[in-house]
C-alpha cells in the first residue's frame, strides 16, 4: 500500500489539497486474560494498517458495520486514541511527533462530532458555556468578544440567541446536535471527525442535520472524515468513500462510483443489504449468512474470504493489497478478483468462481444459469441483474 | 373473511407528575392472515405502545381508555391477565429490538425456549429438546446441539435475534408482532434477519405486524402499511401503492427526508422543518399541520379517517375526495391538482414531495 499509488489514485487533486492524512495507521487493544495465559498474550486488530487522505473542503465517507475499526479511526486522527503504529500528517506535519504548543495549536484544527448529543455536553453547564470555553482556553476570544462569536456560531447551525442560557436537556436530539456542530466549529477548524452524527436521530430530524453539515462546508471549507453505518446518509454526504472491513480498509474511491459499481465482494454485500425504498426490487438480492469473524484471531490470507461467494484458495491463503483499479481513476480495491464491467476471458478469476456458483441463490442463481451459454463471470452477472433492476425502479 | 385481529378506536393515555397524556388516539387497524402489516412512524409516534396495548403489557402508569382487540371472537383488551398469558407467546408472539435486553442472562437459552414450549403446549422435556432443536435448525442456528447450552452473553447480536425468533415461533403463534426487530443490528445482519422472517412467515402462513422507523425495512418486506404520526395513523396502502403514490404529506415529506442509495447523486434531502409536538392531547386538528407546507385553516378541525382510493385511506383534508378509481388515471391526473394541490405532483417519486425546504423556519420552533 504504497503512498504513491494513493496518491496517484487521488490524482484529480493535488498535493497541496491534502489538509490530514493517515499513513498505515494501526491499533491494537491489549485482551485481558488470566495470568496463566499471560505469556501468549491476545490482541484486538482493531484498526489494522488504514491509510488515507482528507482534502480541503471534502468529505471522506467512513462505512462499515460496527466492529470493522471505523470509530477508532476518527478518534487515532484527532488523538483522543495513540496509535500502535503509524501517522497521522497534519499538512505534512506527524501530530504524534510535535509536542507543547506546536501540538496545540494543530489540534485546534481538528474537531469531532460525537454519535450521542445527550452524552457528549455536559448537563451541568450551559450553551453559552458550552460554546465558549474551547475558544477562551485557546485565547482566540476573550470574555467581552466571545458572546458576540456565541450568537455567530447559533446562527450558524440554525438556533436562536436565546438558547445560550438554557441547559442541554432543554433541548431536543436534534437541536442537541447542532450545539455540538457548533461547539466543533467554534476554533474554526480545518477538519470535524463526525461520528456517527446522524445515527441517533429521526429521519426527519436527520436531514436537516445532514443539509446543515453540507451548506456549512460550502461556507466555511472545512473537511469531514465521516463515519456512519447509515450508508444512505453516507452516500448523500461524501466526495470519497472508504469500505473498512475488520480494521481494513477494502475499497475506496469516488462516492457515486462505489456505490453504484463496488469492486470489492464485501462493499456489493454490504450496499446491496440497504434496504431499498422501492418495493418492487424486493428479493432483487439474497444476502447469503455469515457474520464478521472476530477481530482477535484474525483469518489468514483475505479478511473477507470466509464470508465471500468468489474466494479461492489464494484469498485463503495471501493478503490482498488496496491496488488501483484498472481503468476507473482514483477507485481502489483490495481484493484478487474486483468484480469488473469486463466478461470472463478478460478477468482471471473466472475459472476459480466457476466452483462457488452453488452459493449464489435465488434470483442470482437463476440468472447465471440463463447466462450460462455466455461464460460471463458470475459476479458480472449478478451485477448486471441489479443495474437493470434499479433502472426499472427508478 | 373475518381479519386475524381488528382492533378498533384504540385510545391510550399515560399518566404523570405533569398531567395526563394521550399518546395514540383513534386507533383502528386490521391484520389479515398470512399478511405482513408495516407500521412505519418515527421515533414516540406511539406503534410500540399500540401493540403493547394489544398485548397488555403497558407500564404502571398507562391505561387503555377505549377501544378493542378483537382476535379469535375474543377482544385482548377485556381478557384478565390469567387469560391473557395463555394467547401471549402461544397466539401471538412478540420479538424486540434489544435481544439482549429481552433474554435473561443467567439461563442458557435453550431452557428459556424450552419453558415456553412446556407450558404453552405441554410437552415433556424430550419432546420440547427436539422441538427446540428443529425450531432453532429452521431460524439458521448452525450448531443447536451447542447453542442451545449457550448464554445470551456468548452469542452475537444477530445470534440472539435468531434465538428471540426462535422463541416466538415456537408455539406456532398465528401473528408475530416484531417490534423493530433490526434496529439494532448491522445492515447484513438485518437483511439475513428479514429474510428469516420472511420466510419463515410465508412458510407457516403465519401474520406478521412489522414495526419499524426505517421505511426501506417497510418496503422491502410488508404487503401493507400504515404510517404512523404523532399517535395517529396518518396513511394506509398496499405496499407499493404507498410508495408509488404517497398522499399524505407526512408520507411524502419522509420519503424526501430519506437519503436511499439510488438517488441520483444532488438530490437535495428535504428536512421537515420543526419538530414533532410534545404533548399532542389537546390537538383537535392535524398534528401535521404545524410542520406542513400545504397548511389550511380546515387543517385545524377534526381530520376524518377516509378511504380515497381503493384500499388507500388518508387523514388529510388537503388530498382530494372523489378520486378516479385506478391508481394509473390519479397519476396522470396529478399534474393537474387532484392529489395534494399546491404540488408538483410527480407521483413516481419522493423527490416530488411538498417543498418544505425553509431550513430556518425549524429554528422558530426551540
Amino acid at each position: 500500500m504504497s503512498e504513491n499509488k494513493f496518491t496517484q489514485a487521488a490524482a484529480s487533486s493535488s498535493a497541496s489539497d491534502v489538509i490530514l492524512e493517515a499513513k498505515n495507521l494501526k491499533k491494537y487493544f491489549p485482551i485481558r486474560q488470566s495470568a496463566l495465559l499471560a505469556k501468549n498474550r491476545k490482541v484486538l486488530h482493531a484498526v489494522d494498517g488504514v491509510s488515507f487522505q482528507l482534502h480541503r473542503g471534502k468529505t471522506l465517507g467512513l462505512v462499515g458495520e460496527s466492529g470493522c475499526g471505523k470509530s477508532t479511526t476518527g478518534r487515532l486522527l484527532v488523538g483522543i486514541e495513540k496509535p500502535t503504529e503509524g501517522e497521522v500528517l497534519y499538512q505534512g506535519k506527524d501530530l504524534l511527533q510535535i509536542k507543547g504548543e506546536e501540538f496545540r495549536k494543530a489540534r485546534l484544527n481538528l474537531q469531532m462530532i460525537f454519535q450521542d448529543p445527550y452524552a457528549s455536553l455536559n448537563p451541568r453547564k450551559r450553551v453559552i458555556d458550552i460554546l465558549s470555553a474551547p475558544m477562551l482556553y485557546h485565547g482566540l476570544e476573550t470574555k467581552d468578544t466571545v458572546n458576540r462569536r456565541v450568537d455567530e456560531l447559533l446562527d450558524l447551525v440554525g438556533l436562536p440567541h436565546s438558547a445560550k442560557v438554557r441547559y442541554p436537556h432543554e433541548f431536543s436530539g436534534g437541536q442537541r446536535q447542532r450545539i455540538t456542530i457548533a461547539r466543533a466549529l467554534a476554533l474554526k477548524p480545518e477538519v470535524i471527525v463526525c461520528d456517527e452524527p446522524v445515527s441517533a436521530l429521526d429521519a426527519s430530524i436527520q436531514a436537516q442535520i445532514l443539509n446543515l453539515l453540507r451548506s456549512l462546508q460550502k461556507d466555511l471549507g472545512v473537511a469531514y472524515l465521516f463515519i456512519a453505518h447509515g450508508l444512505g446518509a453516507v452516500h448523500y454526504i461524501s466526495d470519497e468513500i472508504a469500505v473498512m472491513y475488520l480494521g481494513k480498509i477494502v475499497e475506496t474511491g469516488e462516492a457515486s462510483d462505489v456505490f453504484h459499481h463496488p469492486a470489492h465482494p464485501y462493499a456489493q454485500l454490504l450496499i446491496r443489504a440497504v434496504p431499498s425504498t422501492n418495493p418492487d426490487l424486493r428479493d432483487a438480492f439474497h444476502v447469503p449468512d455469515g457474520e464478521v469473524p472476530s477481530a482477535i484471531d484474525l483469518p489468514r490470507g483475505c479478511r473477507f474470504a470466509a464470508r465471500c461467494p468468489y474466494a479461492t484458495d489464494r484469498c485463503r491463503q495471501e493478503e490482498p493489497t488496496l491496488q488501483p483499479l484498472e481503468g476507473r481513476p482514483g477507485h481502489m480495491c483490495a481484493c484478487f478478483y474486483p468484480i469488473t464491467e469486463n466478461t470472463a476471458d478478460n478477468n482471471p478469476a473466472s475459472d476459480a468462481s466457476k466452483d462457488s456458483i452453488p452459493l449464489n441463490s435465488g434470483n442470482e442463481g437463476l440468472l447465471s444459469a440463463m447466462n450460462s451459454q455466455k461464460t460471463v463471470h458470475p459476479i458480472k452477472t449478478t451485477c448486471a441483474e441489479t443495474d437493470v433492476a434499479g433502472k426499472e425502479g427508478r | 373473511m373475518t381479519p386475524l385481529l381488528q382492533v378498533n378506536n384504540l385510545r391510550v393515555r399515560f399518566h404523570s407528575d405533569f398531567g395526563d397524556r394521550i399518546v395514540t388516539d383513534d386507533i383502528s387497524f386490521h391484520v389479515d392472515e398470512g399478511e405482513t402489516l408495516g407500521i412505519v412512524g418515527e421515533s414516540g409516534c406511539g406503534k410500540s405502545v399500540t401493540n403493547l396495548a394489544i398485548m397488555g403489557l403497558l407500564s404502571r402508569n398507562g391505561t387503555v381508555e377505549a377501544g378493542s382487540a378483537v382476535m379469535d371472537g375474543k377482544d385482548l383488551l377485556k381478557l384478565s391477565d390469567k387469560e391473557l398469558d395463555k394467547v401471549r407467546g402461544k397466539d401471538i408472539a412478540m420479538v424486540f429490538q434489544d435481544a439482549l435486553a429481552s433474554l435473561d442472562p443467567v439461563f442458557p437459552v435453550g431452557k428459556q425456549i424450552e419453558e415456553q414450549v412446556r407450558k404453552h403446549l405441554g410437552k415433556t422435556h424430550q419432546e420440547a429438546q427436539q422441538m427446540i432443536l428443529e425450531d432453532l435448525r429452521q431460524v439458521g442456528i448452525p450448531d443447536p446441539q451447542q447453542t442451545m447450552k449457550k448464554y445470551p452473553s456468548e452469542l452475537s447480536g444477530g445470534m440472539r435475534q435468531r434465538i428471540m425468533i426462535a422463541m416466538a415461533l415456537s408455539c406456532g403463534p398465528k401473528l408475530l408482532i416484531a417490534d423493530e426487530p433490526t434496529t439494532a443490528l448491522d445492515v447484513t445482519i438485518q437483511a439475513q434477519i428479514m429474510q428469516l422472517i420472511r420466510g419463515l412467515a410465508a412458510k407457516r402462513h403465519m401474520s406478521v405486524i412489522l414495526i419499524t422507523h426505517d421505511i426501506g425495512v417497510v418496503a422491502q418486506n410488508a404487503d401493507r402499511v400504515m404510517v404512523m404520526y404523532a399517535g395517529q395513523f396518518v396513511e394506509e396502502a398496499p405496499v407499493r401503492e404507498l410508495f408509488r403514490n404517497p398522499l399524505h404529506p407526512y408520507t411524502r415529506a419522509l420519503l424526501a427526508a430519506t437519503p436511499s442509495l439510488e438517488d441520483e447523486s444532488g438530490r437535495e434531502l428535504v428536512p421537515i422543518p420543526g419538530t414533532v409536538p410534545e404533548n399532542y392531547t389537546f390537538l383537535t386538528g392535524c398534528r401535521f399541520a404545524g410542520r406542513c407546507a400545504l397548511k389550511i385553516d380546515a387543517c385545524d378541525a377534526h381530520q376524518e379517517w377516509r378511504e380515497v382510493l381503493p384500499g388507500h385511506y388518508v387523514r388529510c383534508c388537503r388530498v382530494e375526495a372523489g378520486l378516479p378509481k385506478g391508481a394509473d388515471e390519479v397519476k396522470e391526473e396529478a399534474g393537474a391538482g387532484t392529489v395534494c394541490p399546491g404540488n408538483t405532483a410527480d407521483v413516481e417519486g419522493p423527490a416530488a414531495a411538498p417543498a418544505l425546504s425553509e431550513e430556518k423556519k425549524e429554528a422558530a420552533h426551540v
